[in-house]
């Protein structure tokens, strides 16, 4: 336990010197990540001019669309691909021996991409924010900064988890892309990615209002912009989600390396 | 000439085919996936089109998911054709894999866009013809003959405009070492097209006909199926290819000339 937190700064420093020297490619990923949400922008606002009538306040959409790149960023994970590769070429055996958890690397690799992402897309969407100044109302009260904050915490940690399980599907299965494909397609629906949820109708909104993955994107953001569904029910379904993904994640973890066959084993 | 280049395109279709036709699950994922996709596009197109259909140019629901469908074919036959090879541009670039397409007997540029087909995204042409034909019924609109030809020959134009525009965002790879999430960018800016004209303000309207020229994909064909003038839309469109065309000629003379090659 000592060794734990030295381990994990040195796996955040190499993997921050890593990340460092992508520069370009890093640049080009953010400049990726506030695209959509500035071709949604410019369609929204745009219809709106001519008119249309969104079932929220148009300022509230347009923080919405302002901060999504941001929140999408920081509670993204991309780790189901590699790890699913390691189970399946053995390249866990070398963090499977290791004085530390095996999902330490994982974690590590998550944090400093993201340090290195976030120094790149503040500026990013700080002009965007510029460019629709007038539109764009941020909370005042130092109460919403935390439990937006709070929430960010827990979007990041669910969606982290989530993503986990799914590369540790490769413990059973050869090819788990096909699954990632699908859950990934289900995700940008129903997290808020491909339209706000808050547009949806209100049976929609409804019906989708405690799946998951609303608590990986648009809750946050809800919380932020101040959306009227950031009631105790959601707070509580989040944690709960998060407690479920948690509890499962050790089961399947536990379960998936007794199974674990590597080159060697 | 042009009858070799057929007959070697012919024989990348077929080697294409038996590749999909071997790796029959991917095959299957990739044509559901490709139709999951088309069901997750109409949702922000109808939840705008719900918004804004008490606003001016008569836009409503059916309009949307025309768009939307005229949307999926051109893209489906860019995603089928264009797509896979510019996806691996980055790569072969980068591991000098480019060199075995300049040493062939056939125009290096044709070869680098259209060496690798993946059929299975053509399975979204069938969703996008249902589309549009469930959108003209949903509308009782009936197209005269010279509208669907205004529509067909302004998407054959916006196919080949977009083919240009992402060639010269996919070739930043000759000059940068990583440009693979160009792609992403590319890929976010083609959104733009699915939705109706009323959607946008003078400034991204022309931004979107004539730099990036997303809204000559499904916008306009829509426009001119629905009855819109067709000489302003089919005159720019052209000029649009011209610019492109030249503009991706003179980009692939400099890249070539800063390529390193995997042997040099």
């Amino acid at each position: 336990m000592s060794t734990l937190l030295p381990t994990a700064a040195a796996l955040v420093g190499r993997d921050l010197t890593v990340t460092l020297t992508n520069r370009a490619w890093v640049v080009l990923l953010q400049l990726g990540a506030v695209t959509p949400p500035i071709v949604s922008l410019l369609v929204w606002t745009g219809a709106v001019a001519r008119g249309a009538t969104p079932p929220v306040p148009v300022d509230q959409l347009v923080t919405w669309f302002v901060l999504v790149a941001m929140v999408s960023m920081v509670t993204s994970s991309w780790t189901a691909s590699f790890l699913a590769e390691d189970i399946r070429t053995g390249g866990l055996s070398i963090w499977l021996v290791r004085p530390c958890p095996a999902l330490l690397p994982l974690l590590a690799n998550n944090v400093a991409e993201k340090a290195v992402k976030l120094v790149v897309l503040l500026p990013l969407v700080a002009v965007l924010a510029l460019a629709v100044h007038d539109q764009v109302h941020l909370p005042t009260a130092p109460g919403v900064w935390a439990a937006a904050l709070g929430a960010l915490a827990c979007a990041a940690l669910l969606a982290f988890v989530l993503d986990v399980l799914i590369g540790s599907l490769a413990f059973w299965f050869e090819d788990v892309e096909g699954v990632q494909g699908i859950v990934g397609l289900t995700q940008r629906l129903l997290s808020g990615a491909v339209v706000p949820l808050m547009l949806l109708p209100s049976e929609v909104q409804e019906a989708v209002r405690f799946q998951p993955f609303r608590f990986t994107l648009a809750f946050p953001l809800e919380v932020l912009t101040g959306a009227a569904t950031t009631e105790a029910a959601d707070w509580l379904v989040m944690l709960a989600w998060t407690g479920v993904a948690l509890g499962l994640l050790a089961l399947v973890w536990s379960r998936g390396v007794r199974r674990y066959e590597a080159a060697g084993a | 000439m042009s009858l070799r280049i057929l007959r070697w395109w012919l024989a990348c279709w077929r080697q294409a085919i038996a590749r999909d036709l071997q790796f029959r699950t991917q095959t299957v994922l990739i044509a559901v996936g490709a139709l999951v996709d088309v069901a997750i596009s109409l949702v922000p197109a109808l939840v705008l089109a719900q918004t804004a259909r008490t606003a001016a140019n008569g836009w409503d629901e059916s309009t949307a998911v025309l768009v939307v469908g005229l949307f999926t074919l051109s893209t489906a036959l860019l995603d089928t054709v264009i797509g896979p090879n510019l996806l691996r541009l980055d790569s072969a670039v980068r591991t000098g894999e480019l060199d075995l397409l300049l040493i062939r007997p056939i125009p290096a540029l044709l070869a680098l866009m259209l060496r690798w087909v993946r059929p299975a995204e053509a399975t979204r042409v069938l969703v996008g013809g249902a589309l549009v034909v469930a959108a003209l019924g949903a509308a009782d609109e009936v197209p005269g003959p010279l509208d669907v030809i205004g529509c067909l020959a302004m998407m054959a134009i916006g196919v080949v405009a977009w083919t240009l525009f992402w060639v010269n965002a996919s070739f930043l790879s000759f000059w940068w070492a990583s440009a693979a999430p160009v792609q992403d960018i590319v890929g976010a800016l083609r959104e733009a097209g699915q939705y109706p004209r009323a959607a946008f303000r003078r400034m991204p309207l022309r931004g979107f006909t004539t730099l990036v020229p997303a809204l000559l994909l499904a916008t306009l064909p829509a426009q001119l199926l629905l009855g819109g003038a067709p000489a302003g839309p089919l005159l720019g469109g052209a000029a649009v290819v011209l610019a492109g065309g030249i503009l991706t000629a003179v980009h692939w003379r400099l890249a070539l000339r800063r390529y390193d090659s995997a042997s040099s």
